[in-house]
């Protein structure tokens, strides 16, 4: 037996052995797919999950922007932009994709290097970045259909570029409205953290200006989202979750596009007139600005500057030549940002200031010689106050004093103002009724960009009364000349009077009319004043000519204010408010270096025209 | 050159029902990897092709085999040569004829021409032990020569293959213990010496080793280290691996297979289609398809009538373990990448009909065992 053993050949024995290795080989690759498959399946199975599948962002459309009739001022369109990422982990060519991405983009007549380096400054790859690294940049907004079809599908040759569908804004009537409705534009480097916590995508784009600045939260919508299953190349080959976006909500405004239109026509109209008509053609003037204000509510009918630039322009890059020449001069509102001396419009004030502080009384006749010495200079020179053209209007009654806007009566209310009170208290008080009627205060109107008035630092309590001391906005006066009209309540002005939702067109949110004081003046003084107002239009008032022939009865009050800079022309000013019996509407107009008040008078007689034809027909 | 009733008999059937069970995952898996193509269909022609070659080989004698060795094994270093003559690159690798129809790969039938060359030189030595080192320059020859030629194609992978092949028949011829530490020697001297030139002369390692080879081995020890180069594979593979479980995704519901993220799903990482679709039970099943018929191979090389048959069997069983072992190792983070297909389940008809003709011999072998002492 143990010699048969023995004889067994060594190679099966050894065969054995071989045997013996193979399943130890074979155990540790059931041990390892065990440990795989079992242990840390549920890891991979993860994995396998996030691999596959990418999210694609759908941009919600922004809100709208309708006129009060809810014609629609400003939508949306969908454009294709390309991106740009850069990605460390990559290998990124940047010259050879800002080649690739040239011979695409560059028409024929363009020279194709040219075209590459543009396309290499977009990409913002250093070594000194424009924006974080991590932004994808934007190269280029509104792709044809074609270019974006052979980007897609030579993506290979392009790591990092991406085709996103983008949303613009489409504002219909160009440049209506500009400074009001503002312009949206991708987010601020330093706002990411801000608005990516609000669920924003780098790429989005927000309110910048204006209205879309002011009501972005009501405006943006939420974005949806594409989930789709990706092969190994990442094109999608399944649907796997689609979240609708949602979007934004609209808004309507206060102001009908017409009546606007009207307002803005009729400034461009004026404006071109003053600067080319063959009488002293005025050389300075560039500029006006008008507002008007719904009286009982303070709803803003029209607000509008001239010129103005066109917002569809931020949809692309601007050019630096573009910027200086066209958009910087004119991106400002003037009507709530653009602070002047209002001269003579401030006298209606000044009356009811004398009245309320028992300097006049309402039947006060006051000797008006065409000038009156107020004060002596450091030298002992006397300093006079004089009338538009020494003129010299006898006695005269308050009315009157506004009808013929008499600086000696205003002059006589501040010198006995300083009598009775002293200089710094005087121009205390004539402070404190300035913002009593908003002048000088911001007016609370919806929008992000309002400034307060300007005080001067100097004692002139005398100018102060004609309008040549403190600088107050259009928007101010408009407010001031309403609470004249309405008995004495300031009310906030607003643009946006209802939230309508952006899916079912249901109205969500009114606007509802807001008071912000009610000013401490008596009825009664108010009422003298009123009449003032009244006689400015009347004949033998400043403003009778331009208005003469209107069908309905109007209160006004120009003004014409030297402007700081001596060498310019005058700044013409005009509120006013109508009809006379019933107001409804005040407005007020500044045409910077206009030359005088006559210069708005065409202008207010527009917007009565304009204002009677559209609400009163 | 008989053909009797009593071979068919001793047909080692398990073997057969073995291969009918990889030809089904075979099918599955390619079908799976490749839905939208005939490559399935074309597996099963080439399965058919190979059984027809298979059936012809159990009608040639044993004896003949044995006989014609040297002159085959003649005929297949010729092959080699001639691939850097007449053979362009395939994915990097000068390794296949392109015959229009198919493209032929030398190294395959190589393969089984060296083993029955050894194991015909082995059997002539008739167990006659080795007692130096020296004395085993012979197999070294006759294994050098084809590893060196497929090693400068180069083909990392298929050169390994030999290197198991000969360690399994030296295993089994019963060579000493010590002179395999010599060779293990060897093979680490040679290493270190590769591992200094990395160190001091990047310029003339980078041309012996391909850069794509360490990227593997890089890769291999840290995946992560290139997650989008090499490590991505291994990576991938993983995942589908991985997200397979114990019970799979189901037939056809695997993803990362037809989809792309694994690279050669059908080929070299078909294991990885069939482990995410069937998961641990699936792939268990597969892998003790694979050790069954190892053993039915080994249970040959025990039985056989002469020790010919033997080293055969064991040259065989060196093939097919480091084939298995290094391919679904690979797909497991066990093995580097090397570019071997799985045996019997990879698409492909040249390395297929290797598996059959070295099957058929196998089975030839089985066929004519010795009778059992009670018949």
């Amino acid at each position: 037996m143990k010699l048969s053993k023995d004889k067994k050949p060594i190679a099966i024995k050894k065969i054995n052995i071989l045997f013996f290795i193979v399943f130890i080989l074979f155990a540790a690759i059931i041990f390892r797919l065990s440990y795989v498959q079992l242990v840390e399946g549920e890891k991979y199975k993860e994995l396998a999950d996030k691999n596959r599948t990418k999210k694609i962002p759908i941009t919600a459309p922004r809100g709208l922007i309708k006129d009060a009739n809810k014609e629609i001022l400003v939508s949306n369109k969908t454009v294709w932009t390309i991106t740009f990422q850069i990605d460390e982990d990559s290998e990124q060519d940047f010259e050879k994709i800002a080649y690739n991405l040239a011979k695409i983009l560059a028409k024929p007549e363009d020279d194709i290097e040219q075209v590459k380096e543009d396309i290499l400054k977009s990409m913002d790859v250093g070594p000194y970045y424009r924006a974080s690294k991590y932004i994808p940049r934007v190269i280029k907004v509104d792709i044809n259909e074609k270019a974006r079809a052979y980007i897609e599908e030579h993506k290979a040759e392009l790591p990092g570029i991406e085709i996103i569908p983008d949303q613009m804004r489409n504002y219909i009537y160009n440049d209506f409205m500009a400074q009001v409705i503002g312009y949206t534009r991708s987010i601020p480097n330093s706002e990411l953290d801000y608005y990516q916590a609000l669920g924003y995508k780098l790429t989005d784009r927000i309110g910048r200006y204006g209205l879309e600045k002011q009501y972005e939260y009501v405006l943006h919508g939420r974005d949806g989202e594409n989930v789709v299953e990706v092969d190994s190349r990442y094109s999608a080959i399944k649907q796997k979750d689609l979240k609708k976006p949602i979007p934004g909500n609209n808004i309507i405004l206060t102001v009908d596009r017409r009546f606007q239109q009207a307002v803005e026509q009729s400034m461009e109209k004026q404006i071109n007139r003053l600067q080319s008509r063959t009488v002293k053609p005025l050389k300075d003037v560039e500029k006006a600005t008008a507002v008007v204000l719904d009286v009982k509510t303070g709803a803003v009918l029209a607000m509008g500057n001239y010129p103005r630039f066109d917002p569809n322009w931020y949809n692309s890059p601007i050019s630096q030549e573009l910027y200086e020449n066209y958009i910087m001069p004119y991106a400002a509102n003037t009507a709530i940002r653009g602070r002047f001396p209002v001269g003579s419009t401030v006298k209606p004030l000044t009356v009811l200031m004398g009245l309320e502080e028992e300097i006049i009384e309402p039947d006060t006749v006051i000797v008006d010689k065409g000038r009156i010495l107020y004060d002596r200079d450091p030298n002992g020179n006397p300093l006079y106050m004089k009338n538009y053209g020494s003129k010299a209007n006898g006695p005269i009654t308050l009315q009157q004093a506004l009808q013929k806007s008499s600086n000696v009566f205003m002059t006589e209310i501040a010198l006995a103002m300083r009598e009775k009170f002293g200089i710094i208290k005087t121009l205390e008080i004539m402070r404190y009724y300035d913002r009593m009627f908003g002048l000088g205060e911001k007016t609370g109107i919806d929008l992000p960009e309002e400034l307060p008035g300007y005080m001067s630092s100097s004692l002139n309590y005398v100018h102060h009364t004609i309008g040549q001391h403190d600088t107050f906005t259009a928007m101010q006066l408009a407010q001031y000349v309403t609470a004249i009209a309405n008995g004495g309540y300031r009310m906030r002005p607003y643009l946006v009077q209802a939230i309508e939702d952006g899916v079912s067109g249901k109205i969500i949110y009114k606007f509802e009319p807001e008071v912000l004081n009610k000013v401490d003046i008596s009825e009664e003084n108010l009422k003298a004043v009123q009449e003032g107002m009244y006689e400015v239009t009347q004949p033998g008032g400043t403003a009778y000519y331009a208005l003469r022939g209107l069908p309905i009865k109007i209160a006004a009050k120009t003004g014409t204010a030297q402007a700081a800079e001596r060498n310019k022309d005058d700044h013409g000013i005009f509120i006013g408010y109508a009809p006379y019996e019933s107001p409804e509407i005040a407005f007020a107009i500044i045409i910077p270096y206009g030359g005088g008040s006559s210069a708005a008078g065409p202008i207010v007689r527009d917007i009565i025209e304009a204002y009677l034809q559209i609400y009163k027909s | 050159m008989v053909f009797s009733k009593r071979l068919i008999k001793y047909i080692d059937y398990w073997i057969i029902l073995i291969i009918i069970g990889l030809a089904m995952f075979s099918y599955f898996g390619i079908s799976s990897a490749k839905p939208d193509s005939s490559y399935a269909l074309k597996q099963l022609i080439w399965y058919g092709l190979g059984l027809i070659v298979l059936l012809v080989i159990l009608y040639v004698d044993n004896d003949l085999i044995r006989h014609y060795a040297y002159f085959a094994y003649v005929v297949g270093i010729v092959l080699l040569l001639g691939l850097f003559l007449f053979a362009g690159k395939t994915k990097g690798i000068t390794g296949w004829y392109n015959l229009g129809f198919f493209k032929f790969q030398p190294a395959e039938l190589m393969k089984i021409f060296t083993i029955i060359t050894v194991a015909k030189y082995l059997d002539k030595r008739q167990e006659k032990r080795f007692e130096s080192f020296i004395e085993l320059f012979p197999l070294f020859l006759i294994f050098g020569v084809p590893l060196l030629l497929i090693l400068i194609q180069p083909d990392l992978g298929t050169a390994l293959v030999f290197v198991s092949i000969m360690l399994s028949m030296m295993l089994v011829y019963g060579v000493k213990g010590k002179h395999f530490a010599i060779l293990g020697g060897i093979a680490g001297l040679g290493l270190l010496g590769l591992t200094l030139l990395y160190k001091f002369n990047q310029e003339l390692f980078s041309k012996l080793v391909p850069p794509h080879q360490l990227n593997r081995l890089v890769s291999f020890i840290d995946p992560s280290k290139d997650p989008l180069g090499s490590g991505y594979q291994v990576i991938q593979s993983l995942i589908a691996v991985g997200s397979g479980q114990l019970y799979g995704v189901g037939l056809y519901q695997g993803q990362q297979g037809k989809n792309n993220w694994v690279p050669e799903a059908h080929t070299d990482f078909i294991f990885s289609v069939i482990a995410e679709e069937h998961g641990f039970i699936g792939a268990s099943i597969l892998i003790l398809l694979f050790f069954l018929l190892i053993y039915r191979i080994v249970h040959i090389g025990i039985n056989s009538q002469d020790r010919f048959g033997t080293y055969v069997a064991a040259g065989m069983v060196g093939m097919f373990v480091f084939t298995i072992f290094e391919n679904v190792g690979m797909t497991i983070g066990l093995m580097p990448i090397t570019g071997i297909p799985l045996p019997f389940v990879s698409y492909g008809g040249s390395s297929l009909l290797t598996n059959f003709i070295s099957i058929g011999i196998i089975l030839n072998i089985g066929m004519r065992r010795k009778p059992l002492m009670f018949e």
